[in-house]
């Protein structure tokens, strides 16, 4: 499964998100995306590819891109 | 897939998953039931089960397939995995309505109590408080509580908001329990005060350790260590129960314990979100708060049905002679005397205990009579059933002799076939899956959370000795061929009066329990009848004393005084005193007690349902006239003129109670 294809399923999941997965998708574009609804999603992402987060990197996930900077560095960890 | 699935009996789950991929729902619920005769779904498979059948189209099974889900264990993913194909507004169960009210964000706790509850067959309305409002949400009529006008009220709260000083910098540990008093009493105000408006009930917790400043090597020794503030805090916590009615607590406490508090501390939610703890922590949290909601609701279970070999001791007593089945100090009798001694701390919190094996009769009983090492002694056992029956007929047997009902029924066996039998022909009984090796027996004994009382009164502490009374007047039973003299011999007394202040407690579990003599069949809790009489009513109660023992209170009345009658709203008996005169003698005082406050006509009213059948003629053969059947009510209505005579009853003396 490809990462977007993982990250469309879990936006779908939390945020009942059905719409195309783009990089620039954000709190203001993704009604329900709210901070309770954010840890749902890094606990979610943390739970599918097998990572944990610190917290400074939870707290910069705050577009499809930046969430798929930061699963880079985990990437290439392994 | 299926890889992690293992075991002999991934064949069934496998064709379970087979029937949904060809789209057969029947075939789907015939395999679904031939898996849970051997055991519950594990919360993966049962997760996995929901999104296979969901995506091929069948929605609104998952309620089905969690009914039979082991929940304890679920972590957090499984649990929304499982939660996620849920369609609550689709599910036709009894409603019951959760606020989750606090000094911490509850949020994650939904899901789990939702699943919990599904899974207990109710459907679940939960909201959740904003943060920090519990004292507001508690105190203000018009709360976002109140709107939503709950049945159970869940609490929870952390040390730093109901007892700041105890954490806070530069705090005077010494004073320490001062702050700890202060804030358990502003959780009481809120409580009393919520209590006069509410009936809801509350469910509180304890607090875990990990809140507590810890000083490890030194907090034995000084002078407010943090090991005896924790315990203190709890203490006074749990007091909180004893203080009103319809409170009860949730030991967080041990929870975090039994999960280690690595697992259940996460720092990042904490801080980040004000989550009290980890995912999975608050998963397993939301299980423990939807099984309390569902004991409160449907009460505990009352009997343990235990087979004999290897489960009561190790070996086969047919084949190594009574003194040569395992029980004793060395391994492994030592487990099975562990398991027999939990099986009596559960007798005495008033489990009765009752024996189903196939076995020759006497050899079996000479195990109890002449083993050095027994703990379970013959008249710990209400009920035995030892011959070749199939179990399920011993089952059924027990029950008709215990006059209770089989949902109230936990089967033990050890052998994997006898469970399947009775989950298979009585669903109704709870068969745990025993573990294989007796060592972990114990433990699991303990974990069965459908065993665990809400409280203990008098009557629970006795009720094995109610009933092998029971046995004893059955026996003289025999001895008479006139039934009428069996009943005089008896030399029965009814203690009766109105509710004397020890008897809320019991008077609200007989609401509770009482299926069969109930008339109207009207649940009521403490806090229910103490509003109920506030307003005027009257309870009257009977205690019964025959010539083997004292019974307890056993028969209760509500009466609503009305101008010129006396509506009788409630009135049950237990069941262990039926056909002995009592319901008969104990209207007649009624009638008499009537008659003393110049009222001359009682209405009775009987509201049928599956289990109070047999009594639907009572009123009818106690002399009352009727039925008289409103539109749209299944109420019946019964009068009674009492200028007519009342039925005697020479069976049984009547004694009034006097206040002292």
């Amino acid at each position: 499964m490809s990462l977007s294809q993982s990250l469309s399923d879990i936006f779908r999941e939390v945020f009942n998100f059905k719409g195309e997965l783009e990089d620039d998708l954000n709190p203001s574009s993704v009604p329900g995306w709210d901070s309770v609804a954010h840890i749902a999603m890094v606990e979610a992402i943390e739970s599918h590819f097998d990572v944990r987060f610190t917290t400074e990197e939870m707290v910069e996930m705050t577009s499809v891109k930046k969430i798929k900077d930061v699963l880079k560095h985990y990437n290439n960890k392994s | 897939m299926v890889e992690f699935l293992s075991g002999s009996d991934s064949k069934e789950i496998q064709d379970l998953l087979t029937t949904c991929k060809e789209g057969n729902k029947e075939e789907f619920f015939s395999c679904l039931e031939k898996v849970r005769f051997k055991r519950n779904l594990f919360p993966i498979e049962a997760s996995l089960l929901c999104e296979t059948v969901f995506s091929h189209g069948y929605y609104r099974l998952a309620e089905d397939i969690i009914k039979y889900c082991e929940l304890e264990a679920a972590n957090h993913s499984e649990i929304i995995q499982i939660r996620k194909h849920i369609d609550l507004d689709h599910i036709d169960l009894a409603d019951v309505r959760i606020w989750l009210g606090g000094t911490v964000s509850l949020h994650p706790l939904i899901p789990a109590i939702e699943v919990g509850l599904i899974h207990h067959r109710f459907k679940p309305f939960v909201a959740c408080g904003g943060f920090d409002t519990l004292h507001h949400d508690l105190l203000n009529n018009d709360s976002d509580l109140f709107k939503f006008n709950p049945d159970f009220v869940v609490l929870a709260y952390d040390i730093s908001h109901l007892a700041p000083e105890v954490v806070a910098p530069r705090r005077n540990l010494l004073q320490a329990y001062k702050y700890i008093d202060q804030g358990i009493e502003r959780l009481q105000g809120s409580l009393t005060s919520f209590r006069e408006k509410s009936s809801a009930d509350i469910l509180i917790h304890t607090l875990p350790k990990g809140d507590f400043p810890e000083l490890w090597y030194s907090d034995g020794t000084s002078a407010s260590n943090s090991m005896d503030l924790h315990t203190y805090l709890n203490r006074k916590i749990t007091d909180l129960c004893r203080s009103l009615d319809g409170v009860y607590v949730i030991d967080l406490s041990r929870l975090a314990e039994e999960i280690g508090y690595r697992n259940f501390s996460d720092e990042r939610r904490r801080f980040f979100a004000s989550y009290p703890a980890s995912a999975n922590a608050m998963a397993s949290w939301g299980i423990l708060i939807s099984d309390c909601i569902h004991t409160i609701k449907k009460g505990p279970r009352k009997v343990i049905v235990l087979d004999l070999d290897d489960t009561l001791w190790g070996g086969i007593v047919g084949e190594v002679g009574p003194l040569g089945v395992d029980i004793g100090p060395q391994y492994p009798g030592n487990s099975y005397l562990e398991f027999q001694r939990n099986l009596l701390d559960l007798k005495s919190q008033g489990i009765l205990l009752a024996v189903c094996s196939k076995n020759e009769k006497e050899t079996a009983l000479s195990v109890f009579k002449s083993h050095p090492y027994i703990a379970i002694h013959l008249d710990d056992i209400v009920s035995c059933q030892i011959g070749w029956e199939p179990k399920p007929e011993g089952l059924k047997q027990i029950a008709m002799d215990l006059n209770l009902g089989l949902n109230s029924f936990v089967f033990i066996d050890d052998s994997p076939q006898e469970r399947a039998s009775v989950r298979q022909i009585l669903p109704e009984v709870l068969v745990p899956d025993l573990p294989r090796d007796p060592v972990e027996r114990p433990a699991f004994l303990k974990s069965l959370r459908e065993l665990w009382p809400l409280s203990i009164t008098e009557s629970d502490i006795k009720r094995t000795e109610f009933y092998i009374a029971d046995k004893k007047r059955k026996y003289l039973k025999a001895e008479y061929e006139d039934y009428e003299k069996y009943l005089i011999n008896l030399k029965q007394v009814l203690q009766v009066g109105l509710i004397a202040n020890h008897e809320w407690k019991r008077v609200a579990q007989m609401h509770l329990r009482t299926n069969q003599f109930n008339m109207t069949t009207r649940r009521y809790s403490e806090t229910d009848l103490h509003d109920i009489c506030s307003k005027g009513s009257r309870i009257y109660t009977g205690s019964l004393e025959d010539c083997f023992g004292d019974q307890g209170i056993v028969v209760v009345a509500v009466i609503i005084p009305e101008k010129d009658i006396w509506k009788i709203d409630s009135f049950l008996m237990s069941c262990r005193v039926m056909k002995r005169d009592i319901d008969v003698s104990f209207l007649r005082y009624i009638g008499m007690q009537a008659i003393s406050c110049e009222v001359h006509t009682l209405l009775g009213e009987y509201v049928p349902t599956e289990r109070n059948k047999p009594v639907a003629d009572f009123y009818r053969s106690f002399g009352f006239n009727g039925p008289s059947i409103m539109k749209g009510s299944s109420s019946q209505w019964w009068k009674l003129d009492i200028k007519s005579a009342l039925p005697e009853t020479p069976a049984v003396r009547i004694m009034e109670r006097y206040e002292i």
